[in-house]
């Protein structure tokens, strides 16, 4: 009897163990812990307080240098005794999907910070997720530090919503083996639509079994993150100023996409690109299969092949702001990841002053050396000497002060799979340029609708 | 008395964790997703959600970009083809290694099962490579023999038969191992009956072998069917279901609407649709069996 009440009891305590274990991954990838939000307001000596970070995973990766540790980690617990900040890593999808479902009630934590792609931010404000910066932007010494062209665009509805962290930039690049080979100056890219053009008739004309050119027009977000800076230098815009309507429609609009359908019709870019995403692209020039990619993301040193180094990088790859069309202003696309505070959060004060230590120009310079990132303050954009390993360093930072970033709306996502399916009927020729622009924006037109 | 009822209650105490667990992470996520499907529910609001009956199933199928129907048609043929690319390839090899010695024939099992146990989304972004159409190998192939570079995603029926031979390759392995394991109880004495008579190796298959094993085929086929007909993670690697959603399945259209469009409540209406499909194909499969076996009996 008594041990069939011991086996009884064992069964329970194993169902209830196990209970409790299947509870934790209930909880998101993040380290499993005990609300933030219901810590108490400020650290002292006698409450022992936690500040909950949630970041990208290569940011917190141990042997690497790191934004948030040692120092201002260090500085922070050391001023408030009883603080202890808990660092956490996430993929971009699992980082997104962890603020969000952190919102809904599934899981058991909150971040105070997180780190968020700057294509969230209008959702996430929506949503009520971030907290309003404002009064600490107020009082804030290093606001002037940070590069005019970014300054605005942690704006969302009026009011700070986020502090920028990192960026990256939209540049043209091009093979030099190719363009040597079309008898081509290799330093020198096209700086302009019509020198574009007679770049990839050279191309095409004397290196055979080469796309002249490419950009990625398959289903998904590459294709109109490397195509708007094509749409900007026009002076069009995605939206209207408010944010209500489509405005990539207009003459710009279409004069930008009309410059891929040509590239297309005329043989300079393959059709294949309809499927090709830019991550595909990008191999496809470091092996001379193609002379020139319009636009792609400016970290070239961060994501070399295997077998490159910086030298060899240097003489394979061209790199310059996207060409311009007859009439057109340099422009091209940011993105990049910002940081910002939950709205949940007991502990917003310290969760700042952390903000304002990790994004420090000075603090962030060996994290944007080593991932080749460009820094959003002008006190890091003027360390040329710190960033000497990125050969086109100087070509970034020129890029960086005529920056444009895609509008920060909620429904973002979903309006870019209208934009990119619009762009696919003209590129495919299944819909003149402006019919195609049009059926787009009248879609985005009714998604944003209130 | 009291030894009685522990001895009647012990089954059910032992039962109660593996169907805690089962409920957790079986029927509670199927019954959510029904609930779900009735419910404007978004990925930032999963609780106090608004009730919109049947709404979501009239957005969904009435939505034009992509269509439902096409969507289906795409998942038909997909499913189709890999149902018949798996079954042909399984079956073919599984007979071939029936030919060999049991030694042989167990390594090049080992190495015939590889690409099934390898992860969906690693053979899809693989394959991807494998058709790029500037540096992938299957243009490289072409090469010597004249072929222009062919771009094998992008027109939808070069895109789909894409994906099917990227399926087949990554999901035969389970009829191969379905296969081999009915062909090992195949009594050997009806094959030497056959031989005696004279009968060709390929009439003993098809005369013999293949209706000896034939309720093990449908098996073999509803898994296959049903993995066409749930792929995802291989399709959104290669394809992501574009351009113009030529290559979109019920599987990519679920996942679009519930993790890209965080539209929680029209994605478990194509997860219920896709479900009630699934169903209605094992339903029909467990009633042939059911025929079959009283034919056997």
């Amino acid at each position: 009897m008594k041990k069939r009440l011991m086996a009884l009891m064992t069964i329970v305590v194993i169902a209830g163990s196990a209970c409790s274990n299947t509870a934790a991954p209930a909880s998101s990838g993040a380290a499993a812990s005990q609300p933030a939000a219901s810590q108490p307001a400020a650290a002292s000596a006698a409450t022992a307080t936690k500040l909950v970070v949630w970041a990208r995973n290569y940011t917190v990766e141990a042997g690497k240098a790191q934004p948030w540790a040692p120092d201002p980690k260090a500085k922070l617990e050391a001023a408030h005794p009883g603080l202890t900040v808990e660092l956490s890593g996430a993929t971009s999808g699992d980082q997104f999907n962890r603020i969000e479902l952190s919102q809904a009630g599934a899981v058991a934590d909150k971040p105070d910070i997180f780190q968020l792609d700057n294509i969230w931010l209008g959702q996430f404000v929506d949503e009520g997720i971030t907290a309003n910066l404002d009064s600490y932007y107020a009082n804030w010494a290093d606001k002037s530090d940070i590069v005019p062209a970014y300054a605005e665009s942690t704006k969302v509805k009026g009011s700070q919503q986020a502090v920028w962290f990192y960026s990256d930039i939209r540049m043209m690049i091009w093979s030099k083996d190719v363009f040597k080979r079309a008898g081509l100056d290799p330093e020198k890219g096209p700086a302009t639509w019509d020198e574009l053009m007679a770049d990839a008739k050279a191309i095409k004309d004397k290196v055979p079994g080469v796309n002249p050119v490419e950009f990625p027009a398959s289903s998904e977000e590459s294709t109109v993150d490397r195509f708007y800076s094509y749409l900007y230098m026009t002076g069009s815009n995605i939206l209207n100023a408010d944010n209500t309507k489509a405005a990539f429609n207009d003459a710009g609009g279409q004069k930008a996409l009309q410059l891929y359908v040509d590239l297309v019709k005329q043989g300079y870019a393959p059709k294949a690109v309809l499927s090709e995403t830019a991550d595909d692209i990008y191999p496809h020039v470091f092996s001379g299969k193609t002379g020139i990619m319009l636009a792609t993301v400016g970290d070239g040193l961060g994501s070399l092949p295997d077998g490159f180094d910086v030298s060899k990088f240097q003489s394979t790859i061209g790199a310059a702001l996207p060409p311009l069309c007859s009439g057109c202003q340099p422009a091209t696309t940011a993105g990049g990841w910002m940081l910002a505070i939950n709205s949940a959060s007991q502990n917003k004060d310290v969760a700042w002053e952390y903000i304002s230590a990790v994004t420090n120009g000075a603090n962030m310079v060996p994290f944007e050396v080593e991932r080749t990132r460009i820094p959003v303050r002008t006190t890091g954009l003027a360390q040329a000497d710190a960033f000497k390993a990125d050969p086109y360093f100087a070509q970034e930072a020129e890029a960086a002060k005529v920056a444009h970033f895609p509008p920060f709306i909620a429904k973002y996502t979903s309006m870019i799979e209208i934009l990119w399916t619009g762009m696919q009927k003209a590129i495919n020729g299944d819909l003149p340029v402006k019919d195609a622009l049009d059926q787009a924006a009248a879609d985005v037109d009714t998604l944003l609708a209130p | 008395m009291a030894h009685r009822a522990l001895s009647r209650a012990t089954p059910w105490l032992l039962l109660i964790l593996p169907l805690l667990l089962l409920f957790l992470f079986l029927l509670l996520p199927y019954l959510l997703t029904f609930y779900y499907s009735t419910t404007g529910a978004t990925i930032g609001r999963l609780l106090n959600v608004q009730q919109v009956g049947l709404k979501n199933f009239q957005a969904v199928l009435s939505s034009h970009a992509p269509s439902f129907l096409s969507v289906v048609g795409i998942t038909a043929v997909f499913t189709t083809g890999t149902l018949v690319g798996s079954m042909a390839l399984g079956t073919g090899l599984a007979l071939a290694l029936h030919t060999v010695s049991a030694g042989l024939r167990s390594a090049l099992l080992a190495v015939f099962l590889i690409p099934w146990v390898i992860a969906a989304v690693i053979i899809g972004y693989t394959w991807r490579l494998i058709y790029d159409p500037a540096i992938g190998l299957a243009n490289s192939a072409l090469e010597p023999f004249g072929v222009a570079p062919v771009a094998w995603l992008t027109e939808q029926a070069s895109a789909i038969a894409a994906l099917v031979i990227a399926n087949v390759w990554a999901g035969y392995g389970i009829v191969l191992l379905v296969v081999s394991g009915a062909l090992a109880n195949v009594p050997p004495n009806i094959i030497l009956a056959g031989q005696v008579d004279g009968a060709s190796y390929r009439r003993i298959v098809r005369r013999v072998i293949l209706p000896a094993i034939r309720p093990t085929f449908l098996l073999a086929g509803l898994v296959a069917l049903v993995s066409g007909l749930n792929t995802f993670d291989l399709i959104y690697a290669m394809t992501r279901g574009g351009p113009l959603y030529q290559t979109e399945t019920v599987a990519l259209e679920m996942y679009r609407l519930t993790a890209q469009k965080g539209n929680v409540g029209q994605g478990a209406a194509v997860t219920v649709i896709l479900f009630t499909v699934s169903l209605a194909l094992a339903v029909t499969y467990v009633i042939i069996w059911r025929r079959e076996a009283r034919k056997w009996n």
